[in-house]
């Protein structure tokens, strides 16, 4: 038996080279990258030599090396409802799956349902929710979920490659595909792109702070150039807006807040792809405000700390009822966003 | 009110008989009062965050009439208006936090004055939701810029005025505290090569706008009030087009989303 956990990627783009893998380098205890897959198979021989671990093309290859005790399924969205039950079904000891966990409620429930039926734990790096300074937020805002009314997310993010350059040398880097966004139906899909690949990060948050979600309703939704959305909705009796812009500015701006009478939280993210610690929160009264964070250890960091600790059988697996609703809350949002974007320019023309 | 009495005395030489400014409050019945105080002679009035309604007969006042605004009024206006003018763009977020129990409309109207103040009027604006606790209104601006307005209550933070401008490669944003005190605004331009503070000024809206009203040329005198007149109008007419649709917790609405009529209604 080994020492460490042996880890194989599922996936080697970016996200894998330049977020888990520099985690991992610090985590040398706890793990070892044993096999690194992908289907570009010079992708996968370059990223696997980076770190001496086995490659392959083939799931199958990936998931039969016995060395492979826990996967991290870093696919395109589209294929981690598959890769997460195949990493499940051949028996592995835990499968970390990048967000979205699906790109549907029904994939998600399908994945849950084969969790319980193998044993394996699924565990969503969707980082955030791991942060400590977000974690501490929660254990210390009292009433803040009842009693807060208003809740905002603002993103503001360079280019990607300005972390992951400065994370790692990346290889590969699939190019920004050029869209024609005149056409609503682009648009459409790019908020509901965006709400899957950027809101999905904080949307499990905004729901720990909703005592529903299947009243939703989105008041209005816009695609916001070059890339980003603004989204405003109803939602469990708060009104919350989602906003992302994406461009060429150098200086990222990630929040979280939410407002009760007497008390605001305001949390402040690292940009992904950086290892500069937690996130760091505040929660204000009208007499003082409790700073919680940064811990040296960032949300990658606790999310591969946690499953150790799973694996382990120091922590409780994760609720799996509460990740697939994460993941219907974000395809809720993401679809309803996507149909307001449409519905705003039949309103248009119709007036 | 003794905010901008205090303010006056600031300002010895300006005004050595500060007993010729008249100071009107601007809560509701305000209009009666400034023309109380202009048929009594005063040789000049300020109205104090005035609340929106009709005042049409004021526009012919024959003695300036300044408007000290709740954001507008703040000295970081003149470095910020070209900041903000400068900069491209094709929405701008204004965010404000009040007291709960604050007057919306007056909220959405400081809003809209500030707007004004840095980037030009709004001809309409359209409520898009409203609650006790908060308001979301859009408009834009005669150049196309799309304004999102947002009012939250809270008394957990004071109360301050957030304009936030994203460009293709920076931003511009301006933080405008309470004006309770001369605690000064934060103007940061974020460009290429790194982001700038601009010069922060020590002095409260209500000293900014007394000086400005010892600088109004007499030609300039009712500007204030004449664009104060069309932000009112704006705003009137944002709440008289949605009357408070407040949201009911309780009801289960996901099937009720409808654009095309959803904000007029
Ligand atoms: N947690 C975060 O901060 C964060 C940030 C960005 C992206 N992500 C998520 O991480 C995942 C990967 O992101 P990325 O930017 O590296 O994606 P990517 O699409 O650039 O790279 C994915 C890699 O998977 C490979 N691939 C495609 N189909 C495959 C298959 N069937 N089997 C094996 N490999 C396959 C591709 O060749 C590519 O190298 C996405 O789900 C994304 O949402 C997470």
């Amino acid at each position: 038996m080994q020492s460490t956990l042996g880890v194989g990627f599922v996936g080697s783009g970016p996200v894998t080279q330049a977020i888990h893998l520099p985690t991992l380098a610090r985590l040398t205890d706890d793990f070892t990258v044993r096999h690194v897959n992908d289907i570009d198979a010079t992708l996968a021989g370059t990223v696997a030599a980076r770190v001496g671990a086995a490659h392959s093309t083939s799931l199958a290859a990936l998931l039969d090396d016995p060395l492979v005790d826990v996967v991290a399924v870093c696919s395109p969205h589209a294929f981690h409802a598959e890769h997460v039950i195949a990493a499940c079904r051949a028996g592995k000891k835990a499968v970390l799956c990048e967000k979205p966990l699906a790109m549907s409620a029904d994939e998600g429930a399908a994945i849950a349902a084969v969790s319980v039926d193998t044993g394996v734990p699924v565990l969503v790096g969707a980082m955030h929710t791991f942060d400590l300074g977000w974690r501490a937020a929660t254990a210390n805002w009292g009433d803040l979920p009842a009693a807060s009314h208003t809740i905002r997310s603002s993103i503001v993010l360079p280019p990607n490659a300005r972390f992951e350059d400065l994370a790692t040398e990346v290889l590969a880097r699939p190019a920004f595909p050029t869209v024609d966004v005149s056409d609503v139906q682009v648009r459409a899909n790019m908020v509901h792109a965006g709400v899957m690949g950027l809101a999905i990060h904080d949307l499990p948050l905004i729901r720990s702070l909703l005592p529903r979600h299947d009243d939703l309703r989105v008041i209005s939704a816009s695609f916001v150039t070059p890339f980003g959305y603004r989204i405003l909705m109803v939602v469990g009796g708060k009104v919350v807006e989602l906003h992302a812009a994406m461009s060429q500015t150098w200086q990222p701006s990630w929040v979280l807040d939410a407002y009760a009478d007497d008390l605001v939280l305001h949390t402040e993210f690292t940009p992904s792809y950086v290892h500069a610690g937690s996130a760091v929160s505040t929660l204000t009264t009208a007499e003082s405000a409790r700073v919680f964070g940064p811990s040296a250890s960032n949300g990658y960091e606790a999310e591969w700390l946690e499953l150790a600790a799973i694996v382990r059988g120091e922590d409780a697996p994760p609720d799996l009822d509460g990740v697939v609703d994460d993941l219907r809350f974000a395809v809720a949002v993401a679809d309803a966003a996507a149909d307001a974007v449409r519905a705003a320019v039949k309103a248009e023309a119709a007036a | 009110m003794s905010a901008v009495q205090s303010a006056l005395a600031t300002l010895p030489i300006s005004f050595p008989d500060p007993a010729n400014v008249k100071i009107v409050d601007g809560s509701s019945g305000w209009p009666a009062d400034v023309r109380r105080a202009l048929d009594s002679g005063a040789t000049a009035v300020v109205v104090l965050h005035p609340r929106p309604t009709e005042f049409a007969d004021l526009l012919a006042a024959a003695a300036p009439v300044i408007v000290d605004s709740r954001w507008a009024s703040n000295p970081v206006i003149d470095s910020a208006a070209p900041a903000f003018r400068a900069a491209e763009s094709s929405r701008v977020e204004c965010r404000v936090i009040v007291e709960p129990g604050s007057d919306f409309a007056s909220a959405l109207l400081d809003e809209l004055m500030l707007i004004r103040a840095l980037l030009g009027p709004v001809h309409q604006a359209t409520v898009r939701y409203l609650s006790d606790h908060a308001l979301y209104a859009e408009g834009s601006t005669d150049d196309g810029l799309a304004v999102d307005f947002s009012v939250v209550c809270t008394s957990a933070v004071p109360a301050s005025a957030t304009v936030r401008l994203l460009t293709s490669d920076g931003s511009v944003e301006l933080t405008i505290p309470s004006g309770d005190t001369a605690q000064p605004a934060r103007l940061i331009t974020v460009g290429p090569d790194g982001a700038v503070l601009a010069p922060t000024l020590y002095e409260t809206g209500h000293r900014a706008a007394l000086r400005r009203l010892h600088g109004t040329a007499p030609a300039d005198r009712l500007t204030d009030l004449r664009d104060l007149y069309d932000d009112v109008q704006v705003v009137l007419a944002a709440f008289r087009n949605n009357p408070r649709r407040r949201h009911e917790p309780d009801r289960v609405s996901t099937d009720s989303i409808d654009l095309t009529e959803g904000t007029q209604p």
